[in-house]
């Protein structure tokens, strides 16, 4: 059991956050763990405070929420950053500097209370003012207690950005494309609310960050720390075993599946029901759109890949290609209320990742007027 | 007698192990034989990275520690990416990996790496057993930290004759509440002056009549 942290950190919180004129709420990776998440969404709905999420406390508070603000996939420029800029105080809660920041910090820029189990510092991205160390939960018990929502705040831009970004999540999603936007909207439409995926990393992690609605605690596992390949399918299985009646969906990379793809055959083995997607472009996707963006010329990121299909039956597993964009609901729906182990291959349509380059995301314009 | 692997297997269960996945090799055999006697589940995979990533996602998932299991050298050196996985993604987890004979080994350095010092830089521990009584306060310690904030790996290096000893050490944890059983010798003991008492009373009873005995009996009354 952990400490509480002291009254004296959580009572200048307290205050902080009462006197602030633009507060928001960032969670980070430790918002998904320790049961957080009835306790930060009773403080998220008492405060009507508007939050945003790093890739890997995405789901701690349901995203459908009316207040949520978009995931930080990336680190500065996106739809998101805008209402960051326009804060005057970050409450970052579960949030640790081994993931990729999802803002970077600026000495004249919005002041952060950071909340955890721990500390948790870098003297150029991330130097919260105020840290409330110790036991989580109890430490949002007392703010929750203390805090309703204020006169004082000035909300009207962050309703604004929330607009924005939430046109720019759902553009896409129902073009006729094997687009990631569109791919992302049809996985999400087949997963129940408590239906797992498990992400290994690539190009469509950052895709899936923006755009994948999580709706529970720990639903989209993706690792935004290591950033390790390989990593997909064996999660998968690990959250099979411990949840057999929940649908699992390991999405990954045909770069990242190939790493560890021999694990196919301890999912056969152990009879697990398992769909894996491949997101296929034949080619280590992310290297090489940074390769483009950097100037560089296109240089020995290209691959081959086995016949997908013909590699998972040869498991003893299922294996399927995706023609049309259309037929991706269907089939998932039959791979997994047909049970067992089935790959489904996509042949993913990268032509869209400009959007998120840094050069473009540079040109995103403020929805609203910077108060700062 | 306990064999060491049965002690340590034992204690992993008493601290709620469910699951571990890996691969052995032959200087596990003694610790895979003692999991084939316990509840605990093996999950064999097909590489030790993936056996990693699927014991660091039990302890992501869970809180609690999720575990993993490989043989010396090759085995070992491929847990080194699932062990930064666990550590920059905070997430419990305990590495057990075989080893050579600690005392008498006849293979040289043949397979031998420094696994202990490999992993000192990706956990917040890491030990080799190298005496039979030590697994417990280890094994202990190995699972504490891990499971304590910030949460991340842990790596015990278990030598194949110290797994395969005999050890009078008996399974504990402190992190489980249950109470040690008493000794037997002190239950035998106990036993014994109970019923030395009870044939004092016995020999007592026979001796100094009974107080029903002075009463009038039920005949005698209606009479």
């Amino acid at each position: 059991m952990s400490k509480s942290a002291s009254k004296q950190a959580i009572q200048n919180a307290i205050k902080m956050i009462k006197g602030a004129k633009r507060p928001l709420i960032l969670l980070g990776m430790g918002a998904n763990k320790n049961n957080l998440s009835a306790l930060l969404t009773a403080f998220l709905k008492k405060t009507g405070i508007y939050f945003l999420n790093t890739q890997m406390g995405k789901g701690a508070i349901d995203e459908r929420s009316p207040q949520f603000l978009g995931t930080a996939a990336l680190s500065a420029n996106d739809h998101v950053h805008f209402a960051v800029e326009d804060s005057d105080l970050v409450i970052a809660i579960g949030h640790d500097v081994y993931e990729k920041p999802p803002f970077i910090m600026k000495k004249n820029g919005a002041k952060v209370i950071h909340i955890n189990y721990y500390t948790s510092q870098d003297p150029k991205v991330y130097f919260p003012q105020l840290e409330v160390i110790g036991d989580v939960q109890t430490t949002l018990k007392t703010l929750t207690k203390s805090i309703k929502n204020q006169a004082n705040w000035d909300q009207k831009c962050f309703k604004t950005v929330r607009d924005d970004v939430m046109q720019n999540m759902d553009a896409g999603s129902k073009e006729n494309k094997f687009i990631p936007q569109r791919i992302i909207a049809d996985i999400r439409k087949v997963m129940p609310d408590d239906g797992i995926i498990t992400l290994d990393n690539g190009m469509y992690k950052i895709w899936f960050a923006r755009h994948y609605r999580a709706y529970q605690s720990n639903t989209i596992l993706l690792d935004n720390a290591l950033a390790t390949m390989g990593a997909g399918l064996p999660s998968a299985i690990a959250a099979k075993l411990l949840y057999p009646k929940r649908k699992i969906v390991a999405i990954c990379g045909d770069g990242g599946f190939m790493m560890n793809s021999q694990e196919l055959e301890t999912a056969v083995r152990l009879r697990l029901d398992i769909l894996v997607i491949i997101l296929n472009d034949n080619a280590f996707g992310m290297i090489k759109w940074k390769q483009k963006n950097l100037g560089f010329k296109d240089y020995s990121l290209d691959l081959g890949n086995p016949n997908f299909i013909e590699y998972a039956r040869s498991y003893g597993a299922h294996g399927c290609k995706v023609k049309d964009p259309n037929e991706l609901v269907k089939m998932m729906k039959k791979c997994m209320n047909m049970g067992g182990v089935h790959l489904i291959e996509v042949p993913i349509d990268y032509s869209l990742n400009h959007i998120v380059s840094p050069q473009e995301l540079k040109s995103n314009v403020a929805p609203c007027k910077i108060n700062q | 007698m306990l064999k060491a692997s049965d002690l340590f297997v034992k204690s992993l269960e008493k601290a709620g192990v469910k699951y571990i996945f890996g691969i052995p090799g032959e200087e596990n055999l003694d610790f895979l034989d003692s999991l084939k006697r316990s509840k605990i589940k093996m999950i064999v995979t097909r590489h030790e990275q993936a056996a990693g990533f699927m014991a660091a996602t039990v302890g992501r998932l869970t809180g609690k520690v999720g575990v993993c299991l490989s043989t010396l050298g090759p085995g070992a050196t491929n847990f080194t990416t699932p062990a930064a996985y666990a550590q920059l993604g905070a997430m419990p987890m305990l590495m057990i990996t075989g080893q050579k004979p600690y005392r008498n080994n006849m293979q040289g350095q043949f397979q031998i790496v420094d696994v202990v010092g490999m992993m000192k830089p990706l956990t917040k521990f890491t030990k080799k057993i190298t005496k039979n009584e030590q697994i417990s306060e280890i094994l202990d310690r190995a699972l504490q930290l891990a499971e304590e904030e910030r949460q991340g790996p842990t790596h015990i290096e278990l030598p194949e004759d110290i797994a395969g000893e005999n050890t009078t050490s008996k399974a504990f944890n402190t992190k489980s509440s249950k109470p040690k059983p008493a000794s037997k010798q002190a239950i035998q003991n106990a036993i014994k002056k109970i019923l030395q008492v009870k044939t004092q009373k016995q020999a007592y009873s026979e001796q100094v009549p009974s107080c029903l005995s002075l009463l009038p009996n039920k005949q005698s009354k209606m009479q």
